[in-house]
């Protein structure tokens, strides 16, 4: 189912290519792949069997990039064809928002193609989700073979709910986009029938009325439109390999339209955070001031948020947050351990050198054990004591400290006061 | 019939920002916490909600599709053995290593842890996450919608997306 996201301004749609194997259905998705614009799609992941057959699906994703600003995907599945792999072919389907049906021109190919689009049909069923209400676009690959069936024909085996269909040889590219371009058009039509404001409903309905029917590569002339509903969806923009069917008894709308029994906006499930209530798809005459709700009356005329006031996508903090990135490379570089050791180690010796010097400055009992060269540090002179009239320790000729006593008897006992500290105080020494 | 919240499951689900906003703060601060390279959500149908850490370089469009895809064939198997599904994977390689949890019934939890987080606290926090997870989700759900929460797609979004594709494929 299309989710849309509004916090991530993403809307994203799931398209599923169907069809017997050997269809082509892988081809189609290579091609898109091989010819699409490079922004517009991903890469293309196959998972396959070792013979190239897809083994569960294959898958890419496809940008259409910003609209309306949102920006909108569409992933791009394949289911393998095969019939026993049919298991996986449910699980591909789980959510799926538009089909692609590929078929295989071939006469020999009818019973399978028959028998796929029954599957198809079958599984769908099995999700509540009938054919009829579906996005559905048949391809008729291999248009390109010698006895391929006609169109005709095929569309009479294979169409009976009058789905838009196209001729295609996708090993040439031929028909590829054009398919494409239909489903995602529907897909956007019915995403737009629930999910616009009141006033676009409105406009696109009544905006989709005046097309004209779409070129055909085939002999078949276009099937009379009998009388065109007022708000059938709208026929491609661009001349494509649409096929026209020839009358039925059904009224359609160019023969390209949906099947003319679309789901009832009654019957579709209530979705709690649905921003608005959805409208029929068939729609009545158009309708009439009267007709609309209050809440429908107010959304016509208001305007939409001007971009710069909405809300802006949440920033991917973990993408850009540099410290986030910083410690992230920090842990995975594994040699952050060894450089947090040394930076713990280098701050606490710091610290103790700092408490330690505090510690002496405010106590002098512990400085006086400091060696003197360690007491200078603090700003201690040398604890010397003197005589009044003697000179400081300091400017005492150095040569008077390790003059031994006996020479001190050579020095006339009048001529100098003695030099040497007191007795007692080893500080001077 | 089918119930309000079985509808739900089934049909599109629609996430406002402020929702987004949420589950956004909550996957941050579970890659910072579990040191994990990047959590994503995503739905059962393979559509991204929700990423956060190193994505930068990843194809998270591919990863969400590979991991439902995945993830859808395991409850096949779970299926043969009796059980309705497996709620949690783990895929451990070389490098990385990637760890499923189905939160809630539609919503999968995809975390990618390099290889220096064990396995055990792998299961842990991934447990932790998804019980988080699930409460905001169903705080969603539960929410109606402020009216400026209301937001509808732009009234000109069908005409420009016909208009890109025609821009893209015309040619083709």
């Amino acid at each position: 189912m299309v989710q849309i996201n509004f916090g991530q301004r993403e809307v994203s749609c799931k398209i599923v290519f169907y069809g017997p194997g050997m269809s082509g259905k892988t081809t189609n998705l290579e091609i898109i792949h091989q010819k699409a614009p490079k922004q517009a799609v991903g890469e293309m992941v196959s998972i396959a069997t070792e013979t190239d057959r897809t083994l569960y699906f294959d898958f890419m994703p496809m940008d259409l990039g910003q609209v309306a600003g949102m920006h909108t995907k569409f992933m791009l599945y394949t289911v393998p064809g095969q019939i026993y792999y049919n298991a996986t072919r449910k699980l591909v389907l789980q959510g799926v928002d538009g089909i692609i049906f590929v078929a295989d021109s071939s006469p020999e190919k009818l019973e399978e193609n028959l028998e796929s689009l029954q599957n198809l049909r079958d599984n769908l069923a099995e999700m509540g989700l009938p054919l009829e209400e579906t996005p559905l676009v048949l391809q008729y690959n291999k248009r390109d073979l010698p006895n391929a069936s006609s169109v005709a024909d095929l569309n009479a085996q294979l169409n009976p709910m009058n789905a838009p269909a196209f001729e295609a040889v996708a090993r040439e590219g031929k028909g590829v986009f054009a398919t494409l371009k239909e489903v995602s058009r529907l897909v956007i039509e019915k995403l737009n029938r629930e999910h616009a404001p009141a006033a676009n409903r409105r406009r696109t309905a009544s905006s989709l009325t005046p097309v004209k029917a779409p070129a055909t590569l085939t002999a078949t002339p276009p099937r009379p439109v009998p009388q065109a509903p007022p708000a059938r969806p709208m026929a491609p923009s661009s001349g494509g390999h649409q096929i026209a069917r020839p009358a039925a008894p059904v009224v359609q709308s160019g023969g390209h339209a949906m099947p003319p029994v679309r789901r009832p906006v009654s019957a579709a499930p209530p979705s709690a955070p649905t921003p608005l209530p959805m409208r029929p798809p068939p729609p009545p005459p158009p309708p009439t001031e009267e007709d609309l709700s209050p809440r429908e009356k107010h959304l016509a005329k208001a305007k939409p948020p001007a971009l710069r006031e909405r809300r802006e996508a949440p920033v991917d903090l973990g993408a850009t947050d540099p410290h986030l990135r910083r410690y992230q490379m920090q842990q995975r570089s594994g040699g952050s351990g060894l450089l947090k050791v040394l930076v713990t180690v280098l701050v606490g010796l710091i610290i103790a050198i700092l408490i330690l010097a505090i510690v002496l400055v405010l106590s002098p009992d512990l400085r006086e054990r400091l060696p003197p060269t360690l007491k200078r540090l603090f700003g201690d002179p040398p604890a010397v004591v003197a005589p009044p009239n003697a000179q400081p320790a300091a400017l005492a000729p150095p040569a008077a400290v390790p003059v031994p006593p006996p020479a001190a008897v050579s020095v006339p006992p009048a001529s100098t006061p003695p030099s040497t500290p007191a007795p007692g105080k080893p500080d001077g020494q | 019939m089918v119930s309000e919240n079985e509808a739900l499951k089934y049909r599109r689900l629609v996430f406002y920002a402020a929702d987004i906003d949420q589950l956004n703060i909550t996957l941050l601060a579970f890659v910072k916490k579990a040191n994990a390279q990047c959590c994503l959500l995503i739905d059962k149908e393979g559509h991204l909600v929700a990423r956060q850490g190193f994505v930068a370089n990843l194809d998270s469009s591919t990863l969400s599709a590979l991991v439902a895809g995945s993830f859808a064939s395991t409850r096949e198997v779970a299926k043969l053995l009796g059980e309705a599904e497996f709620r949690v994977l783990f895929h451990q390689g070389k490098g990385h290593s990637i760890h499923i949890t189905l939160v809630g019934e539609r919503t999968l939890q995809v975390a990618v842890f390099p290889s220096s987080v064990k396995p055990g606290m792998i299961q842990v926090l991934s447990g932790e996450l998804a019980l988080q997870v699930d409460a905001v989700l169903a705080a969603a759900t539960a929410r109606k919608p402020a009216e400026s929460e209301q937001r509808v797609l732009g009234e000109n979004f069908t005409a420009e997306a016909k208009n890109q594709l025609d821009s893209l494929f015309g040619n083709l």
